[in-house]
């Protein structure tokens, strides 16, 4: 007797920029609650990645032609409105869903202007996770909203945990602004956020941080600014500017923790603007997020 | 009197025929000209506001122009299908579909396909720069069906209407 298999709505829907055979096929994937990732690659049968590692499925190998037709699908056949993202290498669907590419990059004076002749895509599946609420309730506290920085090595769930921050700042009454230059904190639909992220939000979309910004402190008069991924010195530039208007700052950066921060240059001129007061490391042990605060004081590095 | 009523229809169809076959000119550039008005739409929205083009599709399938609205309708309710075809496939076989329903002449209807091969698959300037380059070709086929509906819709109109008196005379 063939068991039934229970299914996942935020799965199914990160999974609608697939071609309907193949996501016809994953849609029968059992455990779709704990899958994180799903990996195509050329000549080899779909991979799942859970807490506990990656496994392949036993479906038919991927094609060229799937992962053009993905693409695609998940461009909204509109490459125009992803060529910025498409630039960087990903492209953000319906849900805060993210599709990453790799292949041959096509460049023009020294510029990648975009991922031809695909190989392989990495399906990032956005969910809300209310679980970490009780955690991280208590460091929030009820007063002003603090300068935070959030740290861990890719796929830990930092922007996860900046989105459930700010769900729980904004419900506390403070004026939260999203630089949400991807796409993935809220996942704006027809201007309605498809993530919980507060009564008292706004979301700026699609606006690289520094510009965005600008335009929040401007405009909405945040008494707290969130950015994901501080990556590049322009999204450094755009933290001073908030710090040095009085708002508060949320933000997240790839390091493993206070130490490993140190050691790269970008965010040793991060850490020298004296912006964040506390940082949380998320590490994982035995399969399960761990989150730890630490407070920045003093000359870290 | 059965005589007379033979007559009068015998004259009707034949003038109907004519009628018919200048109206098909007269609707034929009325819907070039809607195509050409919904190819500058898609580049005001693709060029200024990067809109993506299932959006586009949307909003030209609520325009209040009806052979605009026909169109794009019909090609919206194609993309919400899901069936795994591509834009390019979808774009020709929509225009080939309602063809007939709107009055689109064959030649702009191939004009208009061609986009299928570029239309959502490269940078704004580039496909802004397609559409205009289908919307000149497609002003060009639309010159040559109004030029068709001065110089040959009088005439099919007036054949008809001869060809009726004609045959009425003769059978009288």
């Amino acid at each position: 007797m063939q068991m039934e298999v229970k299914q996942d709505g935020v799965f199914l829907q990160a999974i609608g920029c697939l071609p309907p055979p193949r996501a016809a096929e994953l849609a029968r994937l059992d455990g779709q609650r704990q899958m994180e990732e799903i990996r195509l690659r050329v000549g080899r049968p779909p991979a799942v990645r859970t807490a506990d590692g990656e496994r392949e499925t036993g479906f038919a190998p991927v094609t060229a032609q799937e992962l053009r037709e993905t693409l695609s699908r998940a461009a909204r056949y509109s490459v125009h409105s992803y060529a910025e993202s498409l630039r960087h290498g990903f492209v953000t669907i319906g849900g805060g869903h993210r599709l990453g590419l790799c292949g041959t990059v096509a460049e023009e004076n020294g510029q990648v202007i975009g991922v031809r002749g695909l190989s392989s895509v990495n399906l990032r599946v956005a969910r809300q996770v209310t679980e970490v609420d009780e955690i991280i309730r208590p460091w929030i506290g009820t007063e002003r909203p603090q300068s935070v920085l959030l740290l861990s090595p890719p796929g830990f769930g930092k922007t996860t945990l900046l989105r459930e921050w700010v769900r729980l700042v904004s419900d506390a009454g403070h004026a939260v602004a999203v630089a949400d230059e991807r796409g993935e904190i809220a996942a704006l639909a027809d201007g309605a956020p498809q993530f919980a992220v507060g009564r008292c939000t706004d979301v700026l979309e699609n606006c690289a941080k520094q510009q965005a910004a600008l335009m929040l402190l401007k405009t909405m008069s945040p008494e707290l600014i969130a950015f994901d991924e501080i990556t590049a010195p322009e999204d450094v530039e755009a933290v001073s500017l908030c710090a040095h208007c009085g708002t508060a700052v949320l933000a997240s950066a790839h390091a493993a923790d206070l130490d490993d921060l140190c050691r790269r240059p970008l965010y040793r001129a991060l850490i020298e603007l004296h912006v964040f007061e506390r940082a949380v490391v998320i590490t994982r042990e035995e399969g399960k997020r761990r989150y730890r605060m630490e407070k920045m004081e003093g000359n870290l590095c | 009197m059965l005589k007379l009523m033979g007559s009068v229809m015998i004259f009707g169809a034949c003038a109907a025929l004519g009628l018919s076959a200048r109206q098909g000119l007269r609707r034929r550039v009325t819907a070039a000209d809607a195509m050409l008005l919904a190819l500058h739409l898609m580049s005001g929205e693709i060029s200024g506001r990067r809109t993506p083009v299932p959006e586009i599709v949307g909003q030209l399938a609520e325009s209040e122009n009806r052979i605009i609205r026909t169109v794009f309708a019909y090609l919206r309710r194609r993309l919400r299908e899901e069936n795994g075809l591509s834009l390019g496939y979808l774009w020709r076989s929509s225009l080939r579909d309602c063809r007939d329903q709107v009055g689109l002449g064959q030649p702009e209807c191939e004009i208009l396909s061609e986009a299928a091969a570029w239309l959502g698959r490269y940078d704004a300037a580039e496909q802004v720069a397609g559409l205009e380059q289908i919307a000149r070709r497609l002003a060009a086929a639309r010159d040559t069906a109004a030029g068709e509906l001065q110089n040959k819709g009088n005439l099919y109109r007036t054949c008809g209407i001869a060809l009726g008196i004609l045959v009425v005379l003769v059978l009288i």
